[in-house]
């Protein structure tokens, strides 16, 4: 598992960068070499470019494309035409008085905070529970990514089914064991059915946080536990005191990531409660699919997806400076 | 209690401790496959049977008519972005990761925040510049679009592994006469071997289970992946949950195919996936 | 590791190289025999529907050689959308089937020719309200796919008896019957109410007959009838997983399955009840929808479906789409589709023979269907808008939501929104 140190590596290298930057081939001069230097570098461009070309085309035009959509006005008979009238401000003041908008963007925010949290614990505390040595671990440990594996949309078909309100799995175990007197209605009530949603996000989410997590422990030097052993610290204490401080950084990434994905979450909601009941499990995306494909008004939806966008952006700094070690190494080799 | 007792009994304990949080990460996953062996009417009932009951392969028959073709276009999908994602991400962590452009931090930058771009914000725009350049309802269309979640996470993971080439295997090549493509072809890419799998991986698993573009650049008549089609039988049969998991099923085996062959991949690239770079 | 990476390449390559061979003969397989191709969709799914279609392809494509009709089925929740969707992208199929409220939105994207343009294109001896359903700006652009349709309600005989009731009249009668009517093992009664064009069609014959109108909805009439729908959730007498549900083939499938006493649908359904074992008289009953008090007249909404020709593919294909839509209007197959479809045909001059030969099932529905009002006929585009409003505040109300009350202020005030645009 090359990648797994890694995790735990942010910013460890950025020395050993900064020193093979010398040893670089293109940072030679002389005469002979100043031909193929210039020779490399039109070279590397050409290796560049597929991937330049490629994120003009899928990234930059559809993010320019949708600031220009969202000052449009925008119709089903619109749809076929490339531009639409001059809106003004009205998709944004739409964004700001819509009732359904409002509530979106606040399970947005609900749906995410509960997700890391829900992910983070489990993922954590499993993540302490594989790094101790028992029997089984090996498998044990592959097998949980397997939520992680299985496509978003299918998640959400297979927790429709287990939450079903008669002969669902959930609802048959609650009978079971007398926690519930009749069967829950979790997807056609408006709080049950955003927990439900929830759910099935910390479920398919656990892998991911257990894997960086689980790596990071890995990364702590055997050394470090067995000093904080000796000082006789307890369990709770080294926890606290030596593990989470060592891994910081892998939180940090940890958690920075797992909001990008969630702040996105789109397809289980759709195949779970498509929005329902009356549009009370609508999330920022879904929502604005709905504006834009459902009732094609992409006006609105373009300024919905510009909230998103700023939305998930808001990270983007942290990211850039959680990754600054890797960006400064911009040439030679690392580890 | 000696201490090798303890220490056993400690062991115990996280074994349970373990396979219990395994049947309720795996139960799920358990459940679809005993339902796809239900007959209709036993799953419409209102109680649920944790083990087969009175088992059938009708549902299998019903998908095996009906979802094929999907299945087959999920394959190519699944194959045509993991080949997008090489072709276009290989060279490019290469040359962000070996030769020294300017452009280099602005790059990477720009593929950072790229990953963090949400699907819906690129499938809106797209809908409209695909109908404009006559790319819906196709191959290429999904294709290239399926390759927004693979090809910025590709490119770093690759420049993060070519980083640990060793500059002296370049340059023994460029000494040996080889020009620029044939060091990268012939040598680079050989040695990047399990970083290129890794990626291919991925970027199949992201082609193979994207919904969100299917839903927004098909319409679903020409060309519909599994997930579209599950999606679309739901709507139209949502009483019939025995074929609904039957091809539930088929849509998880590749998953399962690739945890089996190629987990240390998709552990490496998961992990990966949080330094990228 | 190695072997392994290596046999994970060669398997990849291989499914590559498999997947193209594969796309690369069904190219090849699909060009081989047939001059041209058509393309349809339509919502339908019951085992007459589905049957009377492809019989009528099969006679199609002898009486056209060369020719091939593909039929494709997507389902009804999603339809509109799709039907938008396809337009905007100019990739609808070559015959296009519409519900009747939404044909005017079809007309408006423009994607839609003009029946007059063909030749051979009449529209006499139609029912008005139902030629009428694709006439814009003076031209016709749509025509039946099988005639006209209502909604009653359906009981299960042998439920009834158990639980001593006789069929309701009324609504007072409705809630105590589903009440009697729920046990451990069935509901009294099956809504639908996915969020969807079927839940307003479903629930207009309650505000229609009670006086009220899609125009109106913060008034009296509607508030009782949406008290209604959801007196019967808040006792238990009907499940809440109707929210998922759409009329066919959700709703009545929990009827056909013996989850619901009652339910309220149409004819379409024979072929599957039949299919399914279950007889007019024997298993199941029918009845006008109950009014609130005894002597309000039933209004029930006029259902059916139109097919139009899309401006895709070629002028040789619209003329064969034409031609396809035509073959379906000569009084014998009119009268062929009328009975496997479960429609009542859409000329009187048919009906007129169809309402002789019908059997004793079609007694309420004969007479429902001829005075049921159409839905869109003077709204037009407005209609789909309005019923999209008027859709989510009975999903608000049996959610949760919302109270009734608000829920329906909520969509008044909606619809007056748009209305006025």
């Amino acid at each position: 598992m090359a990648g797994v140190r890694a995790a735990a590596g942010v910013g460890a290298d950025a020395a050993i960068a900064r020193q093979n930057d010398e040893l670089a081939p293109g940072a030679r001069t002389g005469r002979g070499r100043l031909a193929a230097g210039r020779r490399r570098q039109v070279a590397g461009w050409l290796f560049l470019a597929p991937a330049i070309l490629y994120l003009l085309f899928a990234f930059a035009l559809p993010i320019a494309y949708n600031v220009m959509l969202s000052f449009e006005q925008s119709s089903p008979e619109t749809i076929a035409s490339f531009t639409a009238p001059f809106a003004g401000l009205a998709n944004y003041r739409f964004i700001l008085t819509d009732p359904t908008t409002q509530s979106a963007i606040i399970h947005t925010f609900e749906f995410t905070a509960g997700s890391l949290i829900g992910q983070f614990i489990i993922g954590f505390a499993l993540a302490l529970l594989f790094s101790l040595r028992f029997p089984g671990r090996t498998i044990g440990r592959s097998l949980i990514i397997v939520p992680w594996l299985v496509p978003l949309l299918v998640t959400g078909v297979i927790f429709k089914f287990l939450f079903q309100l008669e002969g669902g799995a959930v609802n048959q175990i609650l009978l079971d064991i007398g926690l519930a007197q009749h069967p829950i209605d979790w997807l056609e009530t408006p709080q049950l059915g955003l927990l439900t949603i929830l759910i099935a996000n910390i479920w398919l989410g656990v892998p991911f946080f257990f894997l960086l997590l689980y790596s990071g422990l890995q990364d702590i030097p055997i050394e470090v536990k067995e000093a904080a052993v000796m000082d006789g610290a307890g369990p709770w204490q080294r926890l606290r005191l030596v593990v989470v401080p060592i891994i910081l950084p892998v939180i940090e990434v940890t958690v920075l990531l797992g909001f990008v994905f969630t702040v996105k979450v789109f397809d289980l909601v759709v195949a779970l409660t498509d929005g329902g009941p009356a549009n009370a499990t609508q999330l920022i995306t879904t929502w604005s699919y709905n504006l834009s494909f459902q009732q094609f008004i992409f006006g609105e939806g373009a300024a919905l997806n510009n909230v998103l966008l700023v939305l998930a952006l808001i990270c983007a700094p942290v990211y850039l400076w959680l990754s600054r070690d890797s960006l400064r190494r911009s040439t030679g080799a690392g580890r | 209690m000696t201490h090798l007792q303890r220490s056993r009994a400690l062991r115990l304990l996280c074994t349970l401790g373990a396979v219990a949080s395994l049947v309720v990460v795996l139960f799920p996953v358990y459940a679809v496959v005993v339902a796809s062996f239900e007959t209709t009417l036993t799953l419409l009932g209102n109680t649920y049977y944790f083990v087969p009951h009175g088992a059938t392969l009708a549902n299998y028959q019903v998908v095996l008519q009906a979802q094929a073709g999907h299945l087959l276009t999920s394959l190519i999908v699944g194959v045509g972005t993991a080949v997008l994602a090489l072709v276009v991400a290989v060279p490019a962590g290469y040359a962000l990761a070996k030769y020294p452009l300017r452009a280099t931090v602005v790059l990477v930058s720009a593929l950072l925040v790229a990953q963090i771009v949400p699907s819906i914000v690129i499938a809106t725009s797209l809908f409209k510049v695909f109908h404009w350049i006559h790319l819906l309802n196709s191959y290429p269309g999904l294709i290239l679009a399926d390759g927004t979640y693979a090809i910025p996470f590709a490119i770093l993971v690759l420049r993060a592994f070519f980083f640990s080439l060793p500059n002296e295997v370049m340059q023994a090549a460029r000494v040996d006469g080889a020009t620029e493509w044939q060091t990268f072809s012939r040598i680079v890419v050989p040695l990047g071997r399990s970083a290129v799998i890794t990626v291919m991986v991925f970027a199949f698993l992201n082609g193979w289970g994207d919904f969100i573009f299917a839903l927004t650049v098909l319409n679903g008549t020409t060309v519909e992946p599994i997930t579209l089609a599950i999606y679309t039988y739901l709507g139209n049969f949502s009483q019939d949950w025995g074929a609904v998991m039957a091809s539930v099923v088929f849509a998880i085996v590749p998953a399962a195919v690739m945890l089996v062959v190629a987990q240390r991949y998709i552990a490496s690239g998961l992990t990966a996936g949080s330094v990228v770079g | 590791m190695n072997l392994l990476e290596k046999r994970l390449n060669r398997g990849l390559a291989a499914l590559a190289a498999a997947s193209v061979a594969i796309v690369g003969l069904s190219q090849v397989s699909a060009s081989a025999a047939t001059s041209m191709t058509l393309t349809e969709i339509d919502y339908f799914s019951t085992v007459g529907q589905l049957k009377a279609l492809s019989t009528y392809v099969k006679q199609f494509e002898a009486a056209n050689p060369g020719v091939k009709v593909v039929l494709s089925h997507s389902p009804f929740g999603t339809y509109d959308t799709k039907l938008l969707t396809d337009a905007s992208a100019h990739d609808l199929p070559n015959i296009v089937m519409s519900d009747n409220p939404f044909v005017p939105d079809m007309i408006a994207t423009g994607e839609i020719l003009p029946l007059s343009n063909f030749k051979g294109f009449s529209a006499k001896g139609y029912f008005k309200g139902i030629i009428d359903e694709g006439l814009f700006n003076g031209k016709y652009y749509a025509l039946p796919v099988a005639g006209s349709n209502s909604i009653a309600l359906f009981y299960n005989i042998a439920m009834l008896k158990a639980a001593h009731v006789s069929p309701p009249r009324t609504w007072a009668q409705m809630v105590t019957d589903a009440k009697k009517l729920t046990t451990k093992s069935h509901y009294g009664i099956a809504l639908t109410a996915e969020p969807a064009e079927d839940t307003t069609w479903q629930w207009e014959p309650f505000l229609w007959s009670n006086g009220g109108s899609l125009a109106n909805l913060s008034s009296r009439p509607a508030e009782q009838a949406l008290n209604l729908w959801v007196s019967f959730i808040k006792d238990g007498s009907a499940s809440k997983a109707c929210l998922n549900w759409s009329q066919s083939p959700d709703a009545i499938d929990q009827f056909i399955h013996g989850k619901a006493a009652m339910e309220v649908n149409g004819p379409w359904n024979f072929s599957n009840l039949n299919a399914a074992g279950w007889y007019y008289g024997k298993q199941f009953g029918i009845v006008p929808i109950p009014v609130r008090v005894p002597g309000q007249k039933v209004v029930a909404p006029l259902g059916g479906e139109d097919y139009m020709v899309s401006n895709s593919g070629t002028k040789a294909q619209q003329e064969m789409a034409f031609k396809f839509i035509q073959g379906l209007q000569k009084p014998s197959q009119e009268l062929y589709m009328a009975k496997v479809f479960g429609y009542m045909p859409p000329k009187p001059s048919v009906a007129k023979t169809f309402i002789r030969e019908a059997g004793p099932e079609w007694k309420v529905f004969v007479n429902e269907t001829l005075n049921a009002i159409p839905r869109a006929n003077v709204l037009g585009v407005k209609y789909a808008k309005m019923s999209e409003a008027t859709w989510t505040a009975i999903d608000s109300a049996i959610a949760g939501t919302a109270s009734v009350k608000s829920a329906l202020n909520t969509a008044a005030s909606q619809i007056k929104t748009i209305l006025k645009g």
